[in-house]
């Protein structure tokens, strides 16, 4: 390769003293580029919110940085996501199924998706005395023909704050029921096949206790669940294994 | 009272302008990729920014140079922009190219020219095509004279190598 050869190269292609017109036409410039960029982070910060109201499934870093769910429901995911690996299942995925109206205020229930095929669910409280909490587990963990699944538990107090019961309802399920042992009763919140029960601190407060009654559309009772103290689950009315009736 | 009607002539700036505009095209075409419109649009731009520098120019002796480094700048970053563009698949530049009617070895030489970095391009053309010395060009360039003779000897080898890599095949 010699100097030359470059030189007549050069000659060759330089062309007219004037640049050649062509048609006005618009391409893409250092600027197209960062408008594309901008376009596509707005559809980032939509894609999430608009997942969240039509109850998809959103990757546990895209509910962390959606900005349309409750802050406790973000730095409860958030604070799993620092801590899972272990015995801690990776999570996959996280899902608005319902809000309640409790005695301690609005309490959202997230289904959950771990790797491996395990489910989930955290409430988050949003009022002062809830405290939040988050279970995970196999999907099916009743025998078949359940209808509803108690999966977890908690009591901040027991015989001072609600006994909060939640898990897994069937599709048979048109409503839930909570029968205290003094006779009273009051629906359960339920949504998406999960739901989320409060048993009140009463005159028995000393051993509250209730059964969770699952009702078919035509009111006939299909499955029920005895929530024991504090919250317990012991075997059920209906089958061999804990909360499942 | 009698009117007197003064000759329109150009003045000064129009006048070299005009003087330098075929060394701005054409710079700016060889270092972008002569036969593509994006380089006749880069040309254009070249020489607006030169029409605006121009009454900065402090020594006229050195407008060459003044033009040159205009040019060269406008082609390099039109050049890397369109390197970067190509990169990402957003330009098809082949469907741009208008034809032309070469010695099939020179329109080799010139397919390896254009695959070269722009800042190589931009040398070999300030060196050998615009007749720069080397210390014009590392100021064209901003860049040292060191970088000039490297930028040279980088671009001749990879030319070299490519169109042997061509026979070979």
């Amino acid at each position: 390769m010699t100097d030359s050869q470059l030189r007549t190269m050069f000659e060759a292609f330089a062309g007219a003293p004037t640049p050649g017109l062509r048609p006005i036409r618009r391409r893409a410039t250092s600027r197209t580029l960062v408008i594309v960029l901008a376009l596509v982070a707005v559809c980032g910060a939509l894609v999430p919110a608009s997942r969240a109201i039509v109850h998809a499934f959103e990757t546990p870093k895209q509910f962390v940085s959606d900005t349309t769910q409750p802050a406790r429901a973000r730095t409860l995911i958030e604070n799993y996501l620092a801590q899972q690996g272990g015995f801690r299942r990776v999570l996959t995925g996280v899902e608005l199924e319902l809000t309640a109206h409790t005695p301690d205020g609005r309490v959202t229930l997230y289904g959950l998706r771990f790797a491996g095929g395990a489910i989930g669910a955290a409430d988050v409280g949003l009022g002062r005395n809830h405290v939040s909490g988050l279970w995970f587990g196999p999907p099916d963990a009743c025998p078949r023909g359940w209808a509803i699944q108690a999966r977890a538990s908690f009591v901040a107090s027991p015989g001072h704050t609600p006994v909060y019961v939640e898990g897994r309802v069937a599709d048979t399920v048109a409503a839930l029921d909570v029968a205290e042992s003094d006779g009273r009763t009051y629906p359960v919140a339920i949504g998406n096949g999960y739901f989320l029960a409060w048993i009140t601190p009463g005159p028995h407060a000393a051993k509250p206790s209730a059964t969770l009654i699952a009702r078919a559309a035509d009111g006939a009772q299909i499955g029920a669940v005895y929530v024991g103290q504090k919250g317990a689950i012991p075997p059920s009315v209906a089958g061999t294994q804990p909360g499942c009736g | 009272m009698q009117s007197e009607r003064l000759p329109v002539e150009p003045n000064d700036g129009e006048q070299l302008l005009a003087e330098l505009r075929p060394l701005v095209v054409r710079t700016v075409r060889l270092v972008v990729g002569a036969g593509s419109a994006i380089a006749e649009d880069a040309a254009q731009d070249a020489l607006v920014e030169l029409d605006r520098a121009l009454p900065s120019l402090r020594n006229p002796a050195a407008a060459r140079a003044f033009a040159a480094r205009i040019a060269t700048r406008v082609a390099v970053r039109t050049a890397t922009r369109e390197r970067r563009f190509a990169l990402l698949g957003l330009r098809a530049n082949a469907a741009e190219r208008l034809t032309t009617v070469q010695p099939p070895d020179l329109v080799e030489l010139k397919e390896a020219f254009d695959a070269l970095p722009p800042r190589q391009r931009a040398t070999a053309v300030l060196r050998l095509y615009v007749g720069l010395s080397e210390q014009e060009t590392a100021d064209a360039l901003g860049c040292a004279v060191g970088t000039v003779k490297r930028q040279l000897h980088d671009a001749r080898a990879a030319l070299a190598a490519h169109l042997q890599e061509g026979h070979d095949d």
